[in-house]
């Protein structure tokens, strides 16, 4: 490296500066999120820098975005109007492949064996109690397809998850997360693009909360995000619905 | 709507998000999806991964709403970041696939028409604008030159000193001792 300042010359080098002026490499890149997440002075660093250099972005023009986007974000967040149940979803899977499909649609068919009690009334005194099993569909935000079916049973406190269609960028692995309503994501390991695979509820998601939680699939480097923190692009996410039918 | 106002506005809409107020997001996204967008567009350079990534930055914002501290940041300042280190974050995951379109279509980009600037909401703290603009004219005007070029498209040291034609070693040294000084300039 033709370097013309020693490359560990500590105080010297501003790398919290380099960091938010967007010039180091995705390595060091790595490194200096790692960093933010592990100390605080670094974090503060880099804040500073960000309130300073923040204003250069005015100088950028704003683009208004394609009207797209805001129904892709407001479905993914839950918050369309509809509440689709989890049989109409079932037609956004079209375009996956039949074995796949056939797969998918056989761990729900085998949940849904129970019919479940009339919705409570409006005002309800407690929380109906939980469904015994729920399904959430990993869809891609861009395509739209499934990439992922995940029934979470409470029963056996196992989530089983069934890929449909997952793409990944080459040399990367799809990390599975859960991010709980207002906290933040666990990773819940490296999924199998071709197989299902039934893992251990984490503690802590056992309750009703589960209900809520956001699902989601990330590019990761083989063997996972290292620092537990994703690092990737998210490739496909979907939240739970509970099992009414 | 003057700038304090709006700047307030933005940052209890952002403390709603936190309680899970959708409504709340899509005021956030209204009055500052295009600005993020440009942001994002500027560093990809491709309609499509921009739109993703501005995706990604608001289902951020939408789980980590409770990281925002108003005292601290201003909220367009906290916005911008997440948008530029997603944005850059994508480019250098393209790099890595073997792309090298990063440096493609600066011009293009460049010529894009304005969106609806809302730029009651944008409006940051003009006098900190001005002394970051006070400090950075002080440095070379051929190093000042490289720490905008780098923050606007978000590229490499290595793709940096590509663009501008200066060997990496140079590159490196000017946006460090530009960095240094605007420390020292922007703490007097």
């Amino acid at each position: 490296m033709t370097d013309a300042l020693p490359p560990h010359d500590g105080e010297d080098r501003p790398l919290a500066g380099e960091y938010v002026l967007g010039v180091l490499d995705a390595h060091e890149r790595a490194e200096a999120q790692a960093r933010i997440a592990a100390e605080p002075a670094f974090a503060r660093a880099v804040e500073w820098w960000e309130g300073r250099l923040a204003h250069l972005a005015e100088r950028i023009p704003p683009i208004e975005p394609p009207a797209a986007v805001w129904p892709r974000i407001a479905n993914l967040i839950g918050a369309a109007t509809q509440k689709p149940s989890t049989w109409n979803n079932v037609r956004l899977w079209q375009g996956a492949s039949a074995g796949a499909l056939a797969l998918a649609a056989a761990s729900i068919v085998a949940l849904v064996v129970t019919p479940r009690p009339a919705p409570p009334p409006a005002v309800a005194p407690a929380k109906p109690p939980p469904a015994v099993a729920e399904v959430a569909l990993i869809t891609d935000p861009a395509t739209k397809q499934p990439a992922l079916v995940a029934t979470l049973d409470h029963a056996a406190g196992k989530l089983i998850l069934t890929p449909v269609s997952m793409k990944m960028p080459a040399g990367r692995e799809a990390e599975l997360w859960i991010i709980p309503e207002g906290q933040k994501a666990i990773s819940l390991g490296i999924v199998p693009s071709d197989a299902p695979k039934a893992i251990a509820l984490p503690a802590g998601l056992t309750g009703a909360g589960t209900y809520t939680a956001l699902l989601a699939i990330t590019d990761e480097p083989p063997g996972g995000a290292p620092t537990g923190v994703a690092t990737g692009q998210v490739r496909a996410a979907g939240k739970f619905v509970a099992q009414t039918e | 709507m003057d700038a304090d106002t709006s700047r307030a506005l933005l940052s209890r809409a952002i403390a709603r998000v936190a309680n899970r107020d959708s409504d709340a997001l899509k005021y956030v996204y209204r009055h500052t999806s295009a600005k993020l967008f440009g942001v994002c567009l500027r560093i990809l350079n491709d309609r499509e991964e921009a739109e993703d990534v501005l995706q990604d930055v608001y289902l951020t914002v939408w789980n980590k709403a409770d990281k925002f501290d108003a005292e601290k940041a201003s909220p367009i300042t906290w916005l911008v970041s997440l948008a530029r280190n997603r944005a850059i974050d994508r480019l250098r995951a393209r790099g890595a696939r073997g792309g090298s379109a990063a440096t493609a279509g600066v011009e293009e980009a460049e010529a894009l028409p304005d969106g609806a600037p809302l730029a009651s909401t944008l409006i940051e703290d003009e006098d900190d604008r001005r002394r970051l603009e006070g400090c950075l004219d002080q440095l070379d005007p051929k190093h000042a030159g490289a720490v905008r070029t780098a923050f606007f498209d978000g590229v490499t040291y290595e793709a940096l000193a590509n663009m501008l034609s200066v060997p990496l070693g140079t590159m490196k040294s000017w946006i460090r001792r530009s960095l240094i000084s605007l420390r020292a300039c922007l703490e007097a």
